[in-house]
């Protein structure tokens, strides 16, 4: 898988003194800097800072002070969390020169830890989209084939870990955009119930789907990070499991609509937990055109009334393409939105009853699709065509609804060597089941593919 | 419901918003060129559907954040 690049290989060349902080940042820079041109991951590298931050982890790792496995680690945050000090732009030339006076707080619980921040990653403009595109920041290009997506809108953080620059990267996730560019890049990604890891400080994009993300090489690493931001704890993960067979759902329709290589992937996971003595039965969800809908009718009212006073900015430089987004948001009733909020109601009860009776937990394919080409509008899902974006976050964006936690691990490639990905989802606050159930199934071979990347 | 017009577009955004969008901006909705999220017409019709839907006294959604394990 990561090689050395998985946060439990760093904490322990850490641990064991073969490499300081210092070095390890060094090195995480200078792969950033190599990588930016190709892959374009970084809006900000701050390189000062966090040779400040590695130093002062040196310091106290010297007196016996670490202050816990992530302490000297370096990672990256999504240019959509406050960085005090740190440029942040929400990948928007709307805020390009904008320098916060405070940091969210992931970002200060990360720092408390000792983590080291190296840089703010690449997205598509204020997170709205799942291919990552940026005509202000440039389009992420995913590091198995820099022709084809990252994915998005966490594309950066997911190509940063993809290629080994960072063993972890924060992200956020309103329907997909931490999961989506996981799936693509060939890692694992880690999308909490709602509001299990703060997001308070980060730019908001849509109040009500708002996630945090975690990005990583292994399950075990987005369970190291989780548990840093407080989302849960490892003794918990590890006892999550039940002692009697796993009850895993397989919602009816979703592998079958997909690429083939995805729907092998999918049989590949579904195999390993049967291997492990799982319990399988179809299950259904509610009509996926519908729930897509009902998603975008309340993303894109609430992200135009965030914009909105930026938008009567003079000079206010939006890029085209969420402009139509927004413009799309004006044009929708109010009448639409609370009916779309109230089917949200409908679904959380349906999507909590599957867990009361037949499952633990459900297995799905990531996307439907491998990474796209850069510039594609269209692709063909199960013989429909249909916008990339769209495409992308068709297995992603319902659970944003119900606010319930999911995993995207790898599970295998295409015959391109372009990785697909199977998603883990649980019952809303079940985040350490699902991390369990991903670990386990890591355990069974599935996880990250090494990027071809230098 | 008819397909939405350009012109129809135009006027609504003179009259309603206060010419808040370009005319560049109304083209994306009858004339798209991203492929990030549905275009409106599509958009539309879905939500004629969602709207038909009688969902009886039930309220929106409430906030699911923080549930515990």
């Amino acid at each position: 898988m990561s090689g050395g690049r998985s946060v439990e290989s760093f904490a322990a060349d850490l641990l064991a003194g073969r490499r300081s902080a210092v070095e390890l940042t060094k090195a995480s820079l200078a792969a950033a800097k190599r990588t930016q041109a190709s892959l374009r991951s970084f809006i900000t590298i701050a390189a000062e800072e966090a040779l400040a931050q590695a130093t002062e982890s040196d310091l106290r790792r010297k007196v016996g002070g670490q202050l816990g496995p992530l302490d000297g680690m370096p990672y990256a945050a999504k240019d959509i969390f406050q960085t005090r000090g740190i440029r942040t732009t929400a990948g928007s030339r709307v805020l390009e020169d904008w320098i916060p006076d405070r940091s969210a707080v992931a970002i200060e619980r990360l720092a408390d830890a000792g983590a080291v921040l190296i840089g703010k990653t690449n997205l598509h403009e204020f997170a709205y989209g799942a291919t990552g595109e940026n005509a202000w920041s440039g389009t992420v290009a995913n590091p198995h084939d820099e022709t084809r997506l990252a994915g998005g809108s966490s594309g950066g953080s997911a190509a940063a870990v993809a290629v080994g620059v960072v063993p972890f990267a924060l992200g956020t996730d309103t329907g997909g955009s931490a999961r989506v560019p996981a799936a693509l890049c060939g890692i694992a990604g880690y999308k909490p119930s709602m509001g299990r890891i703060s997001l308070e400080g980060a730019i908001p994009y849509c109040w009500s789907l708002d996630h945090a993300g975690i990005l990583g090489s292994t399950a075990g690493d987005l369970i190291a990070v989780a548990e840093c931001l407080g989302a849960v704890g490892v003794g918990v993960v590890v006892a999550a499991l039940p002692a009697r067979p796993l009850r895993v759902g397989l919602v009816r329709g979703w592998a079958e609509r997909s690429a083939p290589a995805v729907r092998q992937g999918f049989k590949t996971a579904r195999d390993a937990l049967a291997g492990m003595g799982a319990v399988l039965c179809d299950v259904d969800l509610p009509d996926l055109e519908e729930a897509r809908t009902v998603s975008l009718t309340i993303q894109l009212a609430e992200t135009l009334t965030y914009h909105g006073p930026n938008l009567r900015r003079p000079g206010a430089a939006f890029g085209d393409d969420i402009r139509a987004g927004l413009v799309l948001g004006q044009f929708l009733s109010a009448e639409s939105y609370i009916q779309c909020k109230r089917l949200v109601a409908r679904y959380l009860e349906a999507f909590r009853a599957l867990f009361d009776d037949d499952v633990d937990i459900l297995l799905t394919p990531a996307c439907p699709v491998v990474a796209p080409p850069i510039g594609a509008v269209h692709v063909e899902v199960g013989g429909e065509k249909m916008p990339v974006g769209n495409a992308l976050t068709l297995f992603t964006s319902f659970f944003n609804l119900v606010g319930a936690p999911a995993v995207v691990l790898r599970a295998g490639a295409d015959p391109a060597g372009l990785p697909v990905g199977v998603q883990l989802v649980g019952d809303v606050g079940a985040d350490a089941l699902v991390l369990a159930a991903a670990h386990a199934l890591e355990g069974q071979g599935l996880g990250m593919l090494a990027a071809r990347h230098p | 419901m008819s397909k939405v017009t350009f012109e129809t577009l135009r006027a609504l955004n003179r009259e309603m918003f206060g010419g808040r969008w370009s005319e560049d901006d109304l083209r994306q909705l009858v004339d798209p060129r991203f492929g990030v999220v549905s275009d409106f017409e599509s958009m539309l019709h879905g939500l004629e559907r969602i709207l038909d839907k009688d969902l009886g006294d039930l309220p929106p959604d409430s906030p699911v954040a923080g549930c515990g394990e």
